[in-house]
C-alpha cells in the first residue's frame, strides 16, 4: 500500500495451527515438573495451538537516496532447540510443541536508515532491533539426558529477548567490491530455576560481530579477494571456584553462560584466473588458489578442564581448535 | 543455472577433501583468567558412627584453576545436634573441627549441623540411617583379558534395609594407606527397583588398585540415603565432563543453606578387614 508517493506500507495477518495426534503416550508433569500421570491419547488430534501471525513494515523516503524502514511482526515456532552447551559435541535436540512445551512467540521491532551514495555505487545502512520471545525453553541443571524417555520434563520454560544494532557498507560496483558490517547484539534467556532465575546469555549470544569482505580486479582474467571475520566467542558456562569433597576437585560455576570462548577471527585470501574467454568453446574454467586462516589462528573451537596429569591436585584448561592455515586449489569447469 | 549449481557443488567437495587432508584437531593447555570473585564457604561433613575422629571441614572455595589450597575457616562455631543432644566441635587444625571422643551416634535420628560463620549460620540436616552388616566378607581371583591372575578383589553381599529411600556408598583400600578418602575409590548405588533385595557379591575394587597376597584390605559400606547419592552422582557428572549427554554444566547441589556449597552426611557405617592369604 503507497500512501503518497513517499511512504510505503505492507502489511499481512498469518494464521499458523499446530496440531498434536494421536496415538501417543505423554506424561503429565505437575507445576514442579515431577510425573505425576501417564496419559494415553486415542489416535486423532488431542492438542491444537493457533496462533495469530500480523506482520507490518512500512518504508518512507526522505530524499531519492535515502529512507526509513521499520517493521513489527509477530511469529510462531512450534519446534524449539534445546542444548546442554558447552563440550565440543554438544546434544542438540529440537523439541516440538506438544501439551507440555507451547509454542515460541515472538514479537521483533525494527528500524532502520538506508542511504545511498555515488550514484548507487554504495550502499549504508544503520538497523536496531528488539524482539522479545515467550515460552522460550531450556534444560534445567542437572538434566538427566541420557536413557531418557521423557527428555520434556528436563526442559524448564521462561522467556528470552534479543537486541542489536547494525551497520552496513557495501560497493557492488566497479572493479573494487564487498562489504564490511559489524553488528552489536545480545541474546538473553531468562528461565524459571536456571541461573538462580536471572537472565543469562544464550548460547548463541555474540556481541560482536565484524566482518569485511573486498574483491578486487585486477585485470579481465585476474581478480583478488579477501575476507577478514571477527566474532566475540560463544557464551559457555566455566568453572570459577573449586573446593575439595573427599579427594576430588568439586568444580564451582559462576552464572549459565557467563563466560566466553576466545574470540574468534579469521583472514582468507584467494586469487582467481579465469581461462580464455574463447565464445566458441563450451567450457570455461578457472583456476581459483586461496588461503584459507591465512595467519593461522587456532581459533577455540570447545574449551576442556582436566586434572593436570603429573599433578592431580591442579585443574588445567586445554583448548581444542580445528582448521589451522589450509592452502587451497581449486578447479572450476562451468559447462 | 543447473550448471553452475553443479559447479558449486564439486568446489564444495574439493575444498573439503583438501581441508580435510590438511587439518586435524589441536589440542593445548592454555592459561585462563577464571578467578572467582566472591569465595563461597565450604562446608564438608562426612560423620559416621565408626570408632575414628569425627570431623567438619570449613573453608572457602579457591580459584578453579592453579593449585591454591582453599583457606581453612578458622573461628567457626560448629555444633551437631538432634533431639535428645547437642556437641560443640572443637577446631583441632586449622579449619578442621573435631567432635568431642565421648560423643555417642544415635542411629535412625535426624541431625542438625550449624556452622556459624561471622555471626551468619549455615544449617543443614540428615539421616543417620543404621547400615547393614556385611556378610560372607572374602576375596577372589582378578584375572585380566588374557586369563592371566594380577590381584585379587574383595567381595562381600548384605541384606538391603527395607523400605524405599536407602542407598549405599562402598569402598575398599589396604591399609594404612589414604586411598580410602578419595571418592573416585568409591562406589554407590541406591535401592529404587531393588528394595529390600539381598546385594550378593558386592565388588567395588579395580583394575588399578588390586590386593596382592600379604595385604590386609578394609572394606568400608556407609548407608547414605537416596538424597545423598544424588549429591555424588552430581559430583561424578562435574569431574567427568566431556560426553554429548553431559547436562549443562551447574553447581552440584548443596544441603546448606545461606549460600554455603558442600555437603552434610550423617551415616552409619560398617567396616570389615579381611588378610589376602
Amino acid at each position: 500500500m503507497s500512501l503518497g508517493n513517499k511512504l510505503q506500507i505492507d502489511y499481512g495477518l498469518r494464521l499458523s495451527i499446530l496440531q498434536n495426534v494421536g496415538e501417543e503416550k505423554a506424561i503429565l508433569l505437575d507445576p514442579a515438573y515431577n510425573p505425576i500421570d501417564t496419559i494415553s491419547y486415542e489416535a486423532g488430534v488431542y492438542n491444537t495451538y493457533w496462533n495469530l501471525e500480523p506482520r507490518i513494515s512500512m518504508r518512507y523516503e526522505l530524499t531519492e537516496s535515502s529512507s526509513i524502514k521499520a517493521s513489527y511482526n509477530r511469529t510462531a515456532q512450534y519446534i524449539q532447540l534445546a542444548s546442554n552447551g558447552n563440550s565440543a559435541t554438544p546434544f542438540d535436540i529440537w523439541f516440538s510443541s506438544s501439551v507440555q512445551i507451547k509454542p515460541q512467540l515472538a514479537d521483533q521491532y525494527s528500524i532502520g536508515y538506508f542511504k545511498n551514495l555515488r550514484d548507487n555505487t554504495i550502499e549504508l545502512s544503520a538497523e536496531i532491533y528488539y524482539k522479545n520471545f515467550l515460552n522460550a525453553i531450556d534444560f534445567k541443571d542437572h538434566a538427566n539426558l541420557l536413557f531418557n524417555d521423557h527428555l520434556e520434563g528436563e526442559l524448564r520454560i521462561g522467556e528470552a529477548r534479543s537486541y542489536g544494532l547494525e551497520l552496513m557498507a557495501k560497493k557492488s560496483k566497479g572493479r573494487l567490491t564487498g562489504w564490511v558490517s559489524y553488528t552489536y547484539s545480545k541474546a538473553e534467556k531468562k528461565i524459571e530455576t536456571i541461573n538462580d532465575e536471572n537472565w543469562y546469555n544464550a548460547k548463541y549470544d555474540k556481541p560482536h560481530d565484524f566482518s569485511l569482505v573486498a574483491s578486487y580486479e585486477l585485470s579481465k582474467r585476474i581478480a583478488i579477494a579477501s575476507t577478514f571475520v571477527y566474532s566475540s566467542g560463544s557464551a559457555v558456562t566455566f568453572p570459577t571456584g573449586r573446593y575439595d569433597f573427599i579427594g576430588v576437585s568439586v568444580p564451582i560455576y559462576s552464572e549459565r553462560n557467563g563466560a566466553r570462548l576466545p574470540d574468534y577471527h579469521r583472514l582468507d585470501f584467494s586469487i582467481t584466473l579465469q581461462g580464455k574467454k574463447n565464445n566458441k568453446r563450451r567450457m570455461q574454467t578457472e583456476w581459483v588458489l586461496g588461503i584459507y586462516n591465512a595467519y593461522n589462528r587456532k581459533n577455540a573451537f570447545a574449551i576442556n578442564f582436566k586434572q593436570d596429569p603429573e599433578n592431580r591436585s591442579v585443574n588445567i584448561a586445554e583448548k581444542q581448535s580445528i582448521f589451522s592455515i589450509v592452502p587451497s586449489l581449486t578447479y572450476n569447469a562451468k559447462f | 543455472m543447473l550448471n553452475f549449481k553443479t559447479t558449486n557443488m564439486k568446489n564444495i567437495f574439493f575444498i573439503l577433501l583438501i581441508l580435510l587432508s590438511f587439518s586435524s584437531c589441536f589440542t593445548e593447555q592454555i592459561e585462563l583468567d577464571l578467578n572467582e570473585e566472591n569465595p563461597k564457604v565450604i562446608i564438608v561433613a562426612w560423620i559416621t558412627d565408626l570408632d575414628e575422629p569425627q570431623f567438619v571441614k570449613v573453608s572457602r572455595s579457591t580459584n578453579y584453576l592453579g593449585s591454591v589450597p582453599t583457606p581453612p575457616i578458622s573461628d567457626a562455631f560448629v555444633e551437631l545436634s538432634n533431639d535428645n543432644n547437642s556437641y560443640i566441635l572443637t577446631e583441632q587444625e586449622n579449619g578442621s573441627y573435631y567432635l568431642p571422643e565421648d560423643w555417642t551416634a544415635e542411629l535412625d535420628m535426624l541431625y542438625t549441623l550449624t556452622v556459624t560463620i561471622e555471626g551468619i549460620s549455615h544449617t543443614a540436616q540428615h539421616i543417620m540411617r543404621s547400615c547393614p552388616p556385611m556378610e560372607e566378607v572374602t576375596y577372589q581371583n582378578y584375572t585380566d583379558f588374557q586369563d592371566s591372575l594380577i590381584g585379587y578383589e574383595t567381595v562381600f553381599s548384605f541384606q538391603e534395609t527395607i523400605g524405599e529411600g536407602d542407598s549405599y556408598y562402598a569402598i575398599d583400600y589396604l591399609k594404612g594407606t589414604m586411598a580410602g578418602d578419595s571418592l573416585l575409590n568409591g562406589g554407590y548405588a541406591d535401592d529404587e527397583f531393588i528394595d529390600g533385595d539381598y546385594f550378593d557379591d558386592v565388588t567395588i575394587s579395580e583394575e588399578d588398585r588390586l590386593f596382592q597376597i600379604g595385604d590386609t584390605a578394609v572394606i568400608e559400606l556407609y548407608s547414605i540415603g537416596r538424597e545423598t547419592i544424588n549429591y555424588l552422582y552430581d559430583i561424578e557428572n562435574e569431574i567427568f565432563r566431556g560426553g554429548p549427554f553431559d547436562p549443562p554444566p551447574a553447581n552440584v547441589r548443596t544441603n546448606f543453606d545461606n549460600g554455603a556449597l558442600g555437603y552434610f552426611i550423617m551415616s552409619g557405617g560398617q567396616q570389615v578387614e579381611i588378610i589376602i592369604e
